[in-house]
């Protein structure tokens, strides 16, 4: 084991040509929501998420990823809190560096600093948040990555998103074909681009079914972006940048989704703490669950299999004898080491920590409970966090969504004012984090808030309506996700004219991909046939549809592709649209898609309506059809000065006609 | 540059405390106690020196192997974690300080219980740790005289208590040299059990046999059986899987909810097992248990492929405690919805009783689940099983 | 017994017109348009087609084999001759098919029915009145392009791949899709609502049995409306025909739906539509009373006694509730005293009236001492519907699929279940695995409790590969030996006890 500055220089010297990934983390959370917990027990990445310190899942997971070169980002205050985890995991990676930051303020500050000192000259994963949690080894996306990055020095960035549904929903605009990222949500609010229409591309499409992990692969001109514009705080500010003067930096990102069975959170608040904890207990990010983490210094955790975990004692690691305690454990629960628990205490979907005490008879319900507190007997906590040592009277009633810090004694009766929403600590705020105020509550205690106005508990609660479940709006999300995803049954139960166009679209791109046989002609009709009854369409909808589907192909784009693949399908058309109410329809369908502003499709129309009526061409359309069409048609539209000329000529010609008959 | 430097420092100091603390942990878990103090004045500190050397051997070797489990993301062949797990303990035998038997049973033991307690459901680990506690014995005493009796084997030694092999221990060194022997035989019969139960294969299955048989793609054991099976026999094979996993090209693939009503066509049911108890009883992988039901109302006979490192000499007190679950197959954007209301069941194991198992296709022979305990004693010793 | 006899028969007339079939499907809308040269000829011949019962099936197969095309292309053509034709031979029909077991023998004319059916596309009155009835006609070059729709068979099957099968049914599954595929041809003398039924099956849209009764009441709701609407309009119809006529006009919907009794239908919907035929033969009896007795109403009554509908329809809207409403009622309050002392409840699979007696076992009860855990046949299966109805109850819940079937019958007290069917041997028909819960059930001795209500009872003891429209429902027995008991809406009755249950329908529906 060679001394550390070796490593340090010889790999600096090695990485101008290897591709090796490093694993960047920003230890320190720049989040004033967890102030009240981080004032004196060291760096938010050492706070306890299922009794075990958020980095070390955080490196459990990388872990599993090709990574072997960690770097820990800490503001210089935070170093020596971070030697002990240096210690428990430098042997398990090829390096592993501690580099401290002076008071840096903000995550750029920390990038900054990084790039200052010259450390990282080769691609990185930047985790930004160091509860970043994921079950995906990230293989596929990391070689994308290297793909893009062969194929153009510019792909500087892949962003990883997730499918699984996480509160704040960010809406991005991809490329389809190279999932380019075109479109990046406002800071301000996820949900919002700020962008013109004519964004709005063709193969564009907006996605708000997927959630940022957090976690970003980069070449290190993410980090030249950090240290020219200072004013840049976080990530997101320099992906804007990007996305801003694209003609300028010339430089692309790149949005790469997990799969279905890859599940990835972040704690941002303390309602996603609880959904992580939730996640973490209920096996959602297996193999990254408690009784993996093993550290017979620090933790050991048995579960049995019913999702509830027990901390191990020192002694007992490793006896086969089942760890039992007298709590009612609901699933997804979690009680610490040597914790003394009374007879018919509930705990469920929450964690306690080690050595705490609980009561006869109290209820935890979602909640996570610090190291070596007191709970009195009868009491009733749901929906709650609660620091390290803290002491709860008998009988004590705890409010949902309150945020008790550290070292708190809960005076016997109820607090004057409502605690939903904001933290009860024993100190003040320090003056310096901006963001937060207090107001003092009798017993000495201080209630902080944010001066936002928003939730202490959540990121989307703003104060006031405070009460809202845990869980209800992660529902309200989930349901649009499940619409977005095709494969939902939900689709079944929709709009049936939207499911009959969407299903009838597929079978046509199936089908065009197929090669072309007059039977799959007949299959096609088959299917629409199907769907039709299906979906109770009628016979004049389906025509309008199903014409509109066609022109909407890809093949369609152009009219050439259009006039070939009608001459193609030709089995289709005849078979629809031999009554005239269909050709209308059939028209109709044009016209709509005439409002779309695609100049092509508008200039080709009159050459389609010719088209479509000539023998030459398809010869579906018959003139009465037009006729009555163009009548319907109001005066002002722009469609009737285009088809000007086709109608005269269609006039003239039946006019003839009727001399013909006398 | 400054900055560099500090960390070089840092980092030297590190490896310095690191190596103080796994020194005391070392002293920690060893049952017989000398303190720092004693070790420091008894012996020079060029010792201490490098016993902290050697035993940060130990240490690294252990690290990696968790490390190894840590990195896999899903369950490998048992196999692979047995030949680990015995090159981690052949370490300990080699690098780790004792000077009589004690001593290294007691090294032994407290690794193993490291190892146990980081991964409770894999018991192949303690079998290995116990085998290799008995075959410590036995070098031992093959010392003192010549033969070794399993004291399993008759019943009126039991109450005489053996105490020869305490007072008349051989050397470390002796007992060293014979052991890594002994270990290093393990290690073959471990590497030649597959073939052992392939060839099993060929008198076990015979002729147009239908057979059923359950996670295949999972068990590298249970296909080469049935290869072996199929080299001169025309068999026909259902492999019980969910749809999602690959399945097999020379086997239909069922699914398990058609395993009652395919059962009826089988002459024959094979499974893999985890772990066999002395009972006779098995931890095999889930679903097992429906299939032999099943079997027993057709009065079909279920076969259980176990080597001979997965014979454990214990009982397990709740079986819940060392069967995993794991990740709940379901499409992620219900997790949001289900965590901690909704407990997905993903057992990785399962226990079968004794009385649904016809035989245990073992590399040596195959037993019936009565005769189990017999295995036991040859390759375990009561007092380690006893106090581990 | 003739009604399984003629199944097999029908089932080897079918091949005949299956290609043709594919072709009108292609072809559909435009076919609705007959263009009319003359032939007089061939309606003789029709006529006799119809009329001469002396002839054996395969024969008439034969003989329509060859000449179906070239005959219904001229007798589209000759649309009036063919309408008195087709007159006549509903006259003979009539005269022999009033028995129903004569009118099973009747079926294997389906060929003929064809050609007369084409006929009759002009005017739907005649549909109504036709004995037996067929997907439409093909156009002329249906004859050409047979080979070709044969060829490309697997083409239609990877149509709907949406829909999930056990790879062990792809076996018997492949052959008939091409059927169900053909049949989503409009049919000119099938009601849409049974279009509409069958494709959502096809499409699995409806989840099991009683949905699908469900649903299969409200077609036929509509469905009589519609067709009495017609009738009013029909001057000579006979009033005293009423139930006869309808008897005939539901059987060609009954056979789109059992694809011409190739498939039997679920045992529920055939005990609901075997009522449902004696409602309907019931029509007539009291209608003749009626005309005798005061000859005021007579004058009052609508044409065709088409008030008589009104009963039927009361009859179908009664039906309705008392088969899911009221047996879902009572079913959940017979369990009532059981639920009370069960902590733990497994079930399997989805099945409404278990989800119902879950929701109740809810209700004024602690939701920390509940525990309700739910498998399925494979992971995201139709058990998350349960999942979705218990999610927000506080209850204590575990999914799983039947992997993780030991650790769900750990501690447990109770397993529920509900089927499809129980025969009169006391086997149930349950969603496939359920027979592997029923043996781990008995090995760790807890209660097995199958809930059915009673119209799912059926005087059989054998079940079918396959079963009309819900075709993909993978069903299997489960005998009686494992079942505990089970829950109908009479009282809890050992399985042994289905005749009795029987009896008692049958009793209850004589008067």
């Amino acid at each position: 084991m060679p001394p550390k500055g070796t490593i340090a220089r010889d790999s600096i010297q090695k990485k101008e040509d290897d591709n090796t990934l490093t694993a960047v983390i920003v230890a320190d959370h720049y989040e004033t929501r967890f102030a009240p917990f981080l004032s004196n027990q060291g760096p938010w990445c050492l706070h306890r998420v299922c009794n075990v310190p958020i980095i070390d899942f955080t490196i459990d997971w990388i872990l599993r990823t090709e990574i072997n070169k960690i770097i820990l980002l800490v503001s210089e205050k935070n170093l020596d809190y971070l030697k002990p985890t240096e210690v428990r995991w430098r042997t398990f990676f090829e390096q592993f560096l501690l580099i401290s930051c002076r008071d840096p303020a903000s995550i750029g500050d920390a990038l900054r600093e990084l790039d200052l000192r010259a450390i990282i000259s080769s691609d990185f994963l930047l985790i930004t948040n160091p509860a970043t949690f994921t079950n995906a080894t990230l293989r596929r996306q990391v070689e994308n990555f290297r793909a893009r990055r062969k194929a153009n020095r510019n792909n500087v960035m892949t962003l990883i998103y997730s499918r699984s549904s996480h509160p704040e929903k960010a809406t991005i605009g991809v490329k389809k074909a190279d999932g380019k990222l075109v479109l990046y949500h406002r800071a301000d609010n996820p949900s919002r681009f700020d962008v013109d229409k004519n964004y709005f591309l063709d193969d564009v499409v907006i996605r708000n079914n997927v959630t940022d992990t957090g976690i970003a692969i980069c070449s290190v001109n993410v980090l030249v972006q950090f240290s020219t514009n200072f004013d840049f705080r976080g990530r997101d500010d320099a992906i804007r940048e990007i996305l801003a003067n694209e003609e300028i930096l010339l430089l692309n990102i790149h949005v790469d989704v997990l799969n279905e069975s890859e599940c990835a959170t972040q704690i941002n608040d303390y309602k996603s703490y609880l959904t992580a904890s939730a996640l973490l207990m209920d096996r959602w990010l297996y193999p990254l669950c408690p009784d993996n983490m093993f550290q017979p210094d620090e933790y050991v955790f048995v579960s049995n299999g019913q999702n509830m975990y027990y901390g191990v004692e020192k002694e007992k690691i490793g006896s086969l004898a089942g760890t039992q305690s007298k709590a009612i454990l609901g699933s997804c629960s979690m009680v610490g080491a040597s914790c003394k628990i009374e007879q018919a205490v509930k705990v469920v979907g929450s964690v306690v920590g080690d050595g705490t005490t609980i009561g006869l008879g109290t209820r935890i319900r979602n909640c996570i409970i610090g190291r070596n507190c007191r709970i009195g007997r009868g009491c009733l906590l749901e929906n709650a966090i609660i620091g390290d040592s803290v002491t709860i009277p008998n009988g004590y009633q705890l409010e949902k969504y309150a945020i008790l810090s550290s070292n708190l004694r809960m005076p016997a009766d109820p607090l004057n004012r409502s605690v939903a929403g904001y933290a009860l600590c024993t100190f003040a705020p320090d003056e310096d984090d901006e963001g937060l105020d207090f107001d003092r509550v009798d017993g000495g205690f201080y209630l902080w808030k944010l001066s936002s106005g928003y939730s202490m508990w959540s990121k989307e609660v703003k104060l006031g309506n405070g009460a809202e479940d845990v869980f209800s709006h992660a529902d309200s999300v989930d349901e649009n996700v499940l619409t977005d995803e095709e494969s939902s049954p939900e689709t079944a139960e929709a709009e049936p004219v939207a499911v009959f166009q969407e299903e009838i679209f597929d079978s046509m791109t199936r089908i065009l991909e197929l090669s072309f046989t007059p039977q799959l002609m007949n299959n096609l009709i088959l299917e629409i046939n199907s769907s039709k009854l299906a979906n109770n369409i009628s016979m004049e909808d389906v025509a309008k549809y199903a014409f509109k589907t066609f022109i909407l192909l890809n093949a369609c784009k152009t009219f050439i592709g259009f006039k070939e693949l009608a001459l193609k399908w030709k089995g289709l058309f005849t078979n629809y649209y031999k009554p005239q109410k269909s050709q209308v329809q059939m028209l109709m369908a044009i016209e709509e898609r005439f409002g779309a502003q695609n100049e092509d499709f508008n200039k080709a129309l009159p050459n389609m309506v010719h088209f479509l009526y000539t023998e030459t061409g398809l010869g579906i359309l018959e003139a009465p059809a037009i006729l009555e069409w163009h009548e319907s048609l109001d005066a002002s539209s722009p469609i009737r000065t285009l088809m000007k000329r086709i109608i005269d000529w269609l006039k003239e010609e039946s006019e003839e006609e009727d001399d013909d008959d006398e | 540059m400054n900055h560099r430097f500090t960390i070089t420092v840092a980092r030297a100091a590190v490896i310095f405390v690191k190596s103080v603390l796994m020194h005391r942990e070392f002293l920690v878990f060893k049952q017989v106690g000398k303190s720092p103090e004693t070790m420091t004045t008894a012996s020079t500190r060029q010792e201490v020196i490098e016993e902290g050397r050697k035993h940060l051997l130990i240490e690294e070797g252990r690290k990696q192997l968790l490390i190894n489990l840590r990195r896999r993301t899903t369950r490998e062949p048992s196999f692979k974690l047995a030949t680990d797990t015995l090159n981690f303990l052949r370490k300990v035998v080699l690098h780790g300080t004792y000077n009589n038997l004690e001593e290294l049973l007691a090294l032994l033991r407290e690794n193993g219980l490291i190892l146990s307690g980081a991964y409770p459901s894999e018991l192949v680990m303690r079998n290995l740790v116990l085998m290799v506690c008995k075959l410590a014995r036995e070098s031992n005493s093959r010392e003192t005289n010549g033969e070794f009796d399993s004291p399993y084997d008759s019943l009126n030694k039991l109450w005489k208590k053996e105490d020869k092999e305490n007072q008349i221990g051989r050397s470390a060194k002796t007992i060293r040299k014979k052991l890594i022997q002994a270990v290093n035989d393990i290690q073959i019969e471990m590497e030649t059990c597959r073939e052992h139960i392939s060839a099993q294969g060929q008198y076990l299955v015979h002729m147009n046999d239908v057979l059923i048989v359950h996670s295949l793609s999972t068990s590298t054991t249970l296909s080469s059986f049935l290869a072996g099976a199929k080299k001169d026999k025309k068999t026909r094979v259902f492999s019980v899987q969910i749809p999602t996993e690959p399945d097999d090209h020379d086997a239909v693939s069922i699914s398990l909810c058609e395993v009652a009503g395919k059962m009826c066509e089988a002459t024959k049911v094979i499974l893999s097992g985890a772990t066999v108890f002395p009972d006779g009883s098995c931890l095999a992988p889930a679903g097992g248990l429906s299939i032999c039901l099943a079997a027993h109302r057709h009065s079909v006979p279920v076969y259980v492929l176990c080597a001979f490192y997965k014979i454990a000499p214990f009982f397990v007190p709740d079986s819940s405690a060392v069967i995993k679950h794991s990740l709940p197959g379901l499409p992620v954007a219900m997790a949001s919805k289900w965590a901690g209301r909704v407990r997905v069941l993903q057992p990785a194991l399962e226990m079968i009783p004794a009385n649904l198992i016809t035989l245990f296709v073992s590399n040596t022979a195959s037993i019936m689940p009565s005769h189990i305990y017999r295995l036991i004693g040859d390759y375990y010793h009561p007092d380690d099983v006893a106090n581990y | 017994m003739t009604r399984k006899k003629t199944i097999e028969k029908k089932a080897q007339t079918v091949p005949s017109d299956e290609p043709t079939n594919n072709e009108t499907v292609a072809s559909e809308p435009s076919s609705s348009t007959p263009n009319e040269p003359e032939a007089t000829e061939q309606v003789s011949e029709l006529v006799n087609g119809v009329t001469n019962l002396s002839m054996t099936d395969k024969e008439r197969g034969e003989m329509d084999r060859q000449t179906k095309s070239k005959e219904q292309i001229k007798a589209e053509r000759e649309a009036k001759k063919a309408e008195k034709a087709n007159k006549k031979a509903n006259a003979t029909s009539k005269v022999v098919a009033s028995p129903a077991p004569q009118i099973q023998q009747h079926a294997p004319q389906i060929p003929n029915g064809q050609t007369l059916l084409s006929t009759t596309q002009v005017s739907k009155l005649e549909n109504k009145k036709d004995v037996t009835q067929k997907p439409p006609s093909p156009e002329p070059k249906s004859a050409i392009k047979k080979d070709t729709a044969r060829g490309n068979r697997e083409v239609q099957f990877d149509l709907n791949t949406t829909v999930l099968r056990t790879p062990s049914e792809e076996t018997i599954s492949d052959l008939p899709k091409m059927f169900v595929f053909t049949d989503l041809a409009p049919n000119f003398n099938v009601h849409p609502v049974f279009h509409t039924l069958a494709a959502r099956c096809e499409r699995g849209q409806v989840a099991d049995v009683d949905d699908l009764c469900e649903e299969f009441l409200s077609a036929f709701v509509k469905f009589i409306s519609d067709w009495g609407a017609e009738r009013l309009h029909n001057s000579d119809a006979d009033p005293t025909a009423l139930g006869f006529d309808l008897d005939l006009a539901i059987r060609p919907q009954l056979g789109y739906l059992t694809e011409d009794g190739r498939w039997p239908l679920p045992y529920a919907l055939g005990n609901l539509v075997r009522q449902l035929k004696r409602e309907i033969k019931r029509l007539d009896e009291p209608c003749k009373h009626a005309h005798t007795k005061e000859d005021g109403t007579v004058a009052a009554e609508l044409p065709g006694g088409c008030d008589k509908l009104k009963e039927l329809e009361e009859w179908l809207e009664e039906t309705r509730y008392s088969c899911f409403e009221l047996a879902t009622n009572s079913i959940s309050t017979h369990l009532m005293q059981k639920r009370k002392f069960s902590k733990k409840i497994v079930t399997f699979d989805w099945c409404r009236v278990v989800n119902r007696i879950l929701l109740d076992s809810l209700v004024g009860e602690d939701p920390d001492l509940k525990h309700i855990v739910v498998l399925d046949q494979q992971l995201n299966g139709r058990g998350v519907r349960h999942m979705d109805t218990l999610l927000d109850k506080n209850v204590k819940l575990d999914y799983g699929d039947l992997r993780s079937l030991s650790v769900a019958l750990h501690k447990c007290s109770i397993v529920l279940i509900g089927c499809s069917a129980v025969l009169s041997n006391g086997c149930v028909a349950v969603p496939k695995g359920s027979l592997s819960i029923a043996l781990s059930a008995q090995a760790n001795n807890i209660p097995f409790m199958v809930c059915a209500q009673t119209f799912k009872f059926v005087d059989k003891v054998q079940t079918y590969g396959r079963m009309a429209l819900l075709g993909r429902e993978n069903m299997e027995l489960v005998p009686s030996s494992l079942i505990t008991a089970i829950v109908t809406d009479i009282r809890i009755v050992p399985p042994s006890s289905a005749p009795a249950i029987l009896k008692a329908k049958a009793l209850e529906s004589q008067n």
